[in-house]
């Protein structure tokens, strides 16, 4: 009944709401540049309504294993596109720094702000170089109090220093290049609300240095594009691994090479990823990471198909100490997943000038992960949603998230339903 | 004499006091029998030092029949006087304290493990962990589950365990000192018979059960309850002080009794201190040394250097008295032994003793102290 509420509401607000023309998301690797003005100003607004079942976390009462964050998944009720969750309160168990961001509100259906994010353009006149900056604000109450963050998302400046080539040096803390969902960081881009499982290791910001070339095929339909990137942390979210500093002196190497065949109502987008160096949660630099993953995307007629597979092993921490973008741990163990997820979505095709969208999908994850000496955390989940654009500047989303245990992990009432509704400037 | 040899080697020669580590090390009784012939530090001690493997002799008993099956080497140790013999199951080196995990005990409706003479319907205890998770520790939080229908098979796992149904009642118990060992490995005795190395009087062993983790058996030695202290949080570590000395320019770790803490049946997790023989000699003038009874020729050739004269044939009955240390070992041989010697048998008495002569290490070890049999 209140999320019926909210939907009306959210609906009649869009209604009165001006036609703001917004950027065109395209591939989401870096923003579009400024067209007219050299300095522009966007952003959005992401407001949120959630409630999630069980106690809002993945930890039962009786677990009393520790870390109590090792054998149980506590990113799988997430609420929101930043893939914070409902809670991830131990009640006092100890836990070693695998934890997601929480919103604090538990299993009591709550609005939340999700994310405000504003953007800063700058790109002067008749020169090859642009500037932007993203500043996000996350209002969080949890129950340690107000715990509201201002954060520096991305902060880059980039040069492209060929006309005829789509070649762009960044410098900077801007968006992953491993794999495909970093591409729906945002929530306005993202088709759906919530992150996969597997998003915390392929979606973070990094801090360092990226190039991106792309280069045409035309006989082919096709393009090839190549994305690396060198930083202090590597893909993984700034709650796991820390960004603004290196620990080590040595940098996380990072990359995607991609294949696109676009032709007038077929597009497929193929991607291989990798991902070496030092785990950036220690000080020394001995103790690595490896990542692999695999990422297709299909669009024809309105129905799209995309899914992403991934591989990552962590070396064991050799020092003592764990030093997350939350806080510090006490080891780091030597961990494994693997995993994956598949959407199936479908746009219908047709639109009015208040109705610009309506979107059905489905998704899949399913992740296998194990810290070293603990049981194989097996889970999946199945989240379907719809998403109804009006305007083009307004967007609301209603998910449902339907998490599993199926082996390590004990079962855990963890299931989320929760909407969302992103104002675009 | 030849069988001698390697275990002079273990017991005198190659127990380095240890160098500050940046690593955060581990070691349990895996590691112990699988590096036992190799040379390398486990936090001052070399693996041989832990474990005797079956055939080896033991180690303070040469003369002895050789172990039937590997097993934990026996250490002499006193407390406040009292001998106190005892095992070294775990050794950390700059790691943080250690965690308590819980252990699940299944109990049928009246509260009973159920009793069976197959070993495959036994009701075992359940570990969540190994020795190979980061987070593994000796000390376990008991978790009783009473359980109405209760088979071999109910629990396997920790997700058999956590998916219980409400029915099954929970209560938790004390903390116990279950360290997991490689199968067959014990502590390390002439055949059933366990011996405390200094006095020779028998030992009560501890039990050896197996239990799950994660579907798979493992074993363990059960060395009972409340072995280690908490402050509500932690574990409360107690310092036990080790004698260390130069030997051929090394530091090594001598095979005299260590001095544990008071109650030491209730402090099995202890901060190594090194207490410098040498150091101790240059300030009070004197070389301190053990007491080996003269009807022991062995252990003494085990000491070498560090055994005290030999007694007189008047004061060699005090086999409490053997492999402790005294500031003044002519006392050995004088008339009013034992009344006039310094012994260093107690934590006071160490820390009475110039603070230069000790050195607190970076290396934690959990003691599986031993009670003598009535």
């Amino acid at each position: 009944m209140t999320r019926a509420l909210l939907f009306s509401l959210l609906l009649s607000t869009a209604a009165f709401a001006e036609d703001v023309a917004v950027d065109d998301p395209g591939d989401g690797y870096t923003p579009d540049e400024a067209q007219e003005e050299t300095l522009r100003l966007t952003g959005y607004v992401d407001v949120g309504f959630s409630k999630v079942t069980g106690n809002g976390s993945s930890f039962l009462d009786a677990d009393t294993r520790v870390p109590l964050d090792y054998g149980n998944d506590a990113f799988a009720p997430a609420v929101n596109s930043r893939g914070e969750v409902a809670s991830t309160d131990s009640k006092g168990r100890f836990t070693n720094g695998f934890l997601p961001r929480s919103v604090g509100i538990g299993s009591t259906p709550s609005f939340l702000i999700n994310t405000t994010s504003a953007d800063v353009r700058f790109q002067p006149r008749g020169v090859p170089i642009f500037l932007f900056a993203r500043v996000q604000v996350m209002p969080r109450l949890l129950p340690t109090g107000d715990l509201t963050r201002l954060e520096l998302q991305q902060a880059f400046g980039r040069v492209s220093p060929f006309k005829n080539h789509e070649l762009a040096l960044f410098l900077g803390r801007f968006d992953s290049v491993f794999g495909i969902e970093y591409l729906e960081n945002e929530a306005n881009l993202r088709s759906g609300i919530t992150p996969s499982l597997i998003a915390r290791y392929t979606t973070g910001h990094g801090l360092g240095a990226k190039a991106f070339y792309r280069f045409q095929l035309p006989a082919l339909w096709s393009a090839v594009s190549f994305n690396f990137a060198a930083t202090n942390n590597g893909t993984r979210i700034e709650a796991l691994v820390p960004v603004d500093a290196s620990l080590t002196g040595n940098f996380v190497g990072s990359g995607r090479i991609g294949y696109e065949l676009n032709l007038q109502h077929l597009q497929v987008k193929l991607g291989a990823s990798g991902l070496y160096g030092p785990r950036n949660d220690q000080r020394t630099p001995t103790s690595r990471q490896l990542a692999l993953a695999g990422d297709l995307r299909v669009n024809a007629y309105g129905l799209s198909v995309s899914g992403e597979f991934l591989y990552l092993h962590d070396e064991k921490g050799l020092t003592p100490g764990k030093i997350t973008g939350q806080g510090l741990g006490e080891l780091a163990t030597e961990f494994t997943v693997f995993g994956g997820w598949g959407r199936l979505g479908y746009t219908l095709p047709w639109k009015t000038t208040a109705l610009t969208g309506v979107t059905f999908y489905g998704r899949y994850d399913r992740r296998h992960a194990q810290f070293a000496g603990f049981p194989e955390v097996q889970t999946d989940r199945f989240t379907v949603g719809t998403r109804v654009d009006l305007y083009d500047f307004v967007a609301l989303k209603l998910e449902a998230l339907f998490n599993r245990e199926l082996a390590g992990a004990p079962n855990v009432d963890n299931d989320v339903y929760t909407s969302s509704a992103v104002f675009t400037w | 004499m030849r069988p001698l040899l390697p275990l002079l080697l273990a017991l005198t020669g190659c127990g380095l006091s240890p160098p500050r580590s940046e690593r955060a090390l581990v070691w349990t009784a895996r590691e112990f029998k699988a590096s036992h012939t190799a040379a390398v530090d486990f936090g001052g001690w070399r693996p041989a030092q832990f474990l005797m493997l079956a055939g080896e002799p033991l180690a303070f008993l040469p003369n002895t029949p050789a172990a039937q099956a590997d097993g934990l080497t026996l250490f002499a140790g006193v407390s406040d006087g009292v001998s106190a013999p005892f095992v070294i199951t775990d050794v950390w080196q700059n790691h943080p304290q250690p965690w308590v995990q819980p252990v699940w005990s299944p109990r049928d409706e009246l509260g009973k493990t159920p009793e069976t003479s197959n070993p495959d319907d036994a009701v075992l205890n359940l570990f969540p962990v190994d020795v190979d998770s980061t987070f593994y520790s000796p000390y376990w939080q008991l978790e009783e589950l009473v359980t109405p229908g209760l088979t071999s098979k109910t629990y396997r796992t920790a997700r058999d365990v956590l998916n219980a149904p409400a029915s099954v009642v929970r209560r938790h118990g004390a903390l116990v000192l279950c360290p997991i060992v490689p199968e067959g490995v014990g502590l390390a005795g002439a055949g059933d018979t366990l011996t405390d190395p200094a006095s020779l009087r028998a030992l009560a062993p501890p039990t050896a059960p197996r239990a799950y983790v994660e579907g798979n058996i493992v074993h363990y030695l059960a060395f009972g309850l409340d072995r280690v202290e908490t402050d509500g949080q932690n574990l409360v570590e107690a310092p036990a002080y080790f004698f260390v000395a130069q030997q051929d320019g090394r530091r090594i770790t001598l095979p005299i009794a260590a001095v544990l803490p008071s109650s030491p049946l209730r402090h099995a997790l202890v901060r190594r201190v090194d207490v410098d023989v040498d150091a101790l000699e240059r300030i009070t003038t004197v070389k301190p040394g053990a007491y080996v009874p003269s009807a022991r020729p062995e252990l003494r050739t085990v000491l070498g250097a560090f055994a005290g004269p030999v007694p007189s044939a008047a004061n060699d009955d005090v086999a409490r008295f053997t492999l402790r240390v005294a500031l003044n070992p002519s006392c050995f041989t004088a008339t009013d032994f034992p009344g006039s010697c310094q012994w260093l048998d107690s934590a006071a008495s160490v820390e009475a003793l110039s603070s230069a002569v000790r050195s607190v290490t970076d290396v934690q070890a959990t003691l599986g102290v031993l009670e003598f049999k009535p």
